[in-house]
Formats: structure tokens, C-alpha cells, sequence
């Protein structure tokens, strides 16, 4: 009888924890989408800010259209990469995004009276607010991703997970050009 | 004198129910530990709505610190209860509660970017960081428990009091609801055409492009236009007034806020889940020790 009543008891405590793994592994895959769909969110607002700011620039930059081009491009290949939902394409066209915007900043030092417009301020303190939130929603992003990957590659999780339909998702990576490290030689010996 | 048997059946019975018991809280003890491993921790100033996990220091919302309604010690939270000692015929003492409450204001959550929001503590289940009992012999205590605490205590008043401090650094787990105010664009237009239209020579001579005394269609479809423009430079330079509070889940998560780390929170967990699942065990055990002699 003792046994039996402890067999039982343990039973239905493995049961239920193998239970729970598999709702754990729901909740972290579900975790991973909905972190994605927070930037995505704050992607498509600097999506429709940005025609706002090149709207802005181009009145003074009459001359610098390749640079608000380059924005407009980047703008594009982001907004491509996000309705696809590629993770490593958007990364990609993230950097060359910031590199656009950083280049369109950069010129306007040159126009003094583009510098002083308020719509040009406001619309570039709106778009760094908004770099800075997607950076840290990027944050949230890669630790669910982490919370994800390593639940499903760890035991006891990774017998259920084989079971069921719960694939690594990918960490979203800006890598920015200025990480590259400096050829100090070549840089010297011009 | 009769020797009676113990109530096996009964014996039996409650170790089944102990153990069942034990059982769903081992259960429930493991999922939170997933939830709150798996859950990342959102800085404050860029966090979505939903539920989330936030760490940070804790402040008044007002001014001034809440006062404790035993000890009068500054605090952001507290809860108490006053019981009296009541003998029953046999000498044993059984503690009645008189009077308890638990505080209900809101406070500041700053995190470590100085970003902040209010938490709202109603159905939260906190952890205090301060958790007193002491002892009087009036219905009211004359102020904050001694220090230290004697070994003995006299008095048929028992004060419990649990605070949460003023500064203390704590973990916040619940849904995140922000509430923004931008205004209007279309009633700002309507407001912005009606303050054109007071001054109408003004009106004419930015717009009547004819210059036949009136506003044609095209006319007044261009001064609309300049209203929209305006309007809407006026509510990106205007701040937006964002309120954010971290309150109780709608969708039944556990809210939770305690002045430990995010690691201390899951080994608590674990630490809870493991008593849990011994308890039902003990009780499974009782339960068939019972049942065999019957």
C-alpha cells in the first residue's frame, strides 16, 4: 500500500512537471514573439518619422540628396526586413540605417539654420528617443531569445521540446561599423 | 479506563488532503520559478505595456514619506494587525485579531536609469523589509518596537507590523499600463480655425489670395491646412505627459514585489517548491500508514 500510494504520488509529480516544461517552453517561445513584436512597434513609428525629418533637411540640403537618399534607402531595406521578420537581414540594414542617419546629422552641422529649426530638433530628439528605446527593447529581445534557446538545449527541457515544435530563435545582432578594429598601420603610413 | 483507537479513517482523509494540497503548491511553486527565470527584466523608460519584470529603488509617490500606523517609521508600504491574548477555560491562550490594514498608496519604482513609474500595491503580495512583533499591555502600542527585541514579552497586545522601507531595492513583477496624454489634433484644428476666424481681417490677408473680400473654397481648404501644420508643430514640441503604473495582471500572473534580487526570487521559488513536494510526501506517507490499519 505504501508503495503503491508513493509510486502514484510520484507519478503524478512527474507528470506534472514534464507538464509544466512543456508550458514553460510555451510561454519562452511566446515571450521571444511578443518582445519581437515590441520593436516592431517602435520600428514602424521611426518608419513614419523618418520622411519627416528628410522632408525637413531637404528645404536647407538642397545639395546633399545623395545623403538623405542613403536614409531614405536604409529606410526601405528596414521596413523590408521587419514585414519579412528576418532577424539577420534586419540587423544588417539597421547598421546601414544608423549609418545613414549618423552621415545625415553629421552634414547638418553645415547648415546652421537647419540646425536651429525647431521641427529639425524636435524630429531628431524624437528619433533618438526612439533609437534608444528600440536598443533597449532589443535588449529584452535577445534575453528572451537566451531564455529560449538555452531552455531548449538544456535537460530535461530538450527531451520535451525535441517532442514538440520549438525551434532556436536568433539573436538580433546591430553591429555598428565604428566596432571595426582600425588598420592603425595603414592609417599611419598615408 | 477505554483505550481508543485514533481516527484512522479522519488521519487518513487529512493526509490525503495535505498531500494533494502540497502537491498543487509544488506546482504552482515551479511555474513561478520558470516565470520568473524566464521573464527578462525591461528598463522602465522604454517598456511596453504587458507584464513585466522591473528592478529598482522604491520612494514615496507624494512629498513625504507614508508614516507607519504602529511605529510611525517612514516607510512606502506597510501592513499591521493588533491582536489581544484571550484565555479559554483551560488556560490556553488564543490570539484574536482587533484591528489590521494594509496600505494602499501608490509609490515610485526608479530604476537604474532613473526612469520611474508608480506601482499601485492593491492584491500585490510583497515581502517586507521590515517585519516586527512586539508585545504591550495597551490596545495601541506607545511607539516602535524595542531594540533589540527582549527574550520575554508581557502584555496581552501583540503588534505585528511589516513595512517596505523608504529606498529599499526591490523586484517588481505585474502588468505595466502607461497612460498618455498627446491632446487632440482634430479639436486643436477646430480651436486653432476658430481663434483665426476672430480676426478676420488677419485671416483674409494671410489667405484670401483673390483679394475679393472672402475665402473661396480653395482658400479656406489652404487655411485648414496651415491650422493641421501648425497644429501638429505645436504637439511635437509640446512634452508628453506619460504615467505609467505596475499594478495587478488581469491575466492572473502573480504580482509580486519583494526587496530581493531576480536570482534570490528563483532560488526562493525552488526553496518553496522543494518544501512543497516533502510535504507531499510525508502526507502520502501518513496517508498509507493510515489506510493500513484501518
Amino acid at each position: 500500500m505504501l508503495a503503491m500510494l508513493i509510486v502514484l504520488f510520484l507519478v503524478i509529480a512527474l507528470a506534472g512537471y514534464l507538464i509544466g516544461i512543456y508550458n514553460g517552453l510555451v510561454r519562452v517561445r511566446a515571450a521571444v514573439k511578443l518582445a519581437w513584436s515590441n520593436i516592431d512597434v517602435l520600428l514602424v513609428q521611426r518608419h513614419d518619422e523618418l520622411p519627416k525629418l528628410v522632408e525637413v533637411s531637404k528645404q536647407y540640403m538642397q545639395y546633399e540628396a545623395a545623403t538623405l537618399e542613403r536614409v531614405m534607402r536604409a529606410r526601405a531595406g528596414v521596413d523590408a526586413a521587419r514585414s519579412s521578420g528576418n532577424v539577420a537581414s534586419l540587423g544588417a540594414a539597421e547598421r546601414e540605417l544608423r549609418t545613414g542617419l549618423t552621415g545625415l546629422y553629421a552634414v547638418a552641422e553645415n547648415y546652421p539654420q537647419l540646425k536651429a529649426s525647431e521641427p529639425f530638433r524636435h524630429l531628431q530628439d524624437r528619433i533618438s528617443g526612439l533609437e534608444t528605446a528600440i536598443a533597449d527593447r532589443r535588449e529584452v529581445y535577445n534575453e528572451a531569445v537566451n531564455a529560449n534557446n538555452v531552455r531548449i538545449a538544456a535537460f530535461p527541457d530538450l527531451l520535451i521540446a525535441q517532442l514538440g515544435d520549438f525551434p532556436p530563435a536568433q539573436l538580433l545582432h546591430i553591429q555598428t561599423e565604428e566596432k571595426a578594429d582600425v588598420d592603425l598601420k595603414a592609417a599611419f603610413s598615408r | 479506563m477505554a483505550f481508543h483507537p485514533p481516527p484512522y479513517p479522519l488521519i487518513a482523509a487529512a493526509a490525503a488532503a495535505l498531500a494533494l494540497f502540497a502537491l498543487q503548491r509544488f506546482f504552482v511553486r515551479l511555474r513561478r520559478d520558470r516565470l520568473f527565470a524566464d521573464t527578462p527584466a525591461v528598463r522602465l523608460r522604454s517598456a511596453a505595456q504587458g507584464y513585466v519584470k522591473a528592478t529598482g529603488r522604491v520612494e514615496p509617490a507624494g512629498p513625504a514619506a507614508t508614516a507607519a500606523p504602529l511605529s510611525c517609521r517612514p516607510c512606502v508600504w506597510w501592513a499591521y494587525e493588533i491582536a489581544h491574548a484571550e484565555r479559554d477555560s483551560r488556560g490556553n491562550v488564543h490570539w484574536h485579531t482587533i484591528d489590521s490594514g494594509t496600505s494602499v498608496e501608490l509609490f515610485t519604482l526608479t530604476d537604474d536609469d532613473g526612469a520611474s513609474c508608480l506601482v499601485g500595491p492593491v492584491q500585490a503580495e510583497i515581502t517586507p523589509s521590515v517585519h516586527n512583533v512586539w508585545y504591550g499591555l495597551a490596545p495601541r502600542p506607545p511607539g516602535p518596537p524595542p531594540e533589540p527585541a527582549p527574550l520575554l514579552h508581557t502584555g496581552d497586545w501583540r503588534y505585528t507590523e511589516r513595512l517596505l522601507g523608504v529606498g529599499e531595492r526591490v523586484c517588481v513583477m505585474g502588468e505595466l499600463r502607461s497612460h498618455s496624454e498627446t491632446g487632440d489634433l482634430t479639436a486643436a484644428v477646430a480651436a486653432k480655425l476658430h481663434e483665426w476666424k476672430q480676426d478676420q481681417c488677419s485671416l483674409l490677408e494671410r489667405f484670401d489670395t483673390d483679394h475679393d473680400g472672402r475665402l473661396n473654397a480653395a482658400e479656406w481648404e489652404a487655411a485648414r491646412l496651415a491650422a493641421v501644420q501648425e497644429c501638429q508643430t505645436q504637439t511635437l514640441q509640446a512634452a508628453i505627459s506619460r504615467v505609467s503604473v505596475i499594478s495587478e495582471p488581469e491575466n492572473g500572473e502573480p504580482f509580486l514585489i519583494a526587496p530581493l534580487s531576480e536570482a534570490q526570487l528563483e532560488k526562493r521559488e525552488l526553496r518553496f517548491a522543494a518544501l512543497h513536494f516533502t510535504l507531499g510526501l510525508l502526507g502520502v506517507i501518513a496517508c498509507a500508514w493510515a489506510l493500513a490499519h484501518l
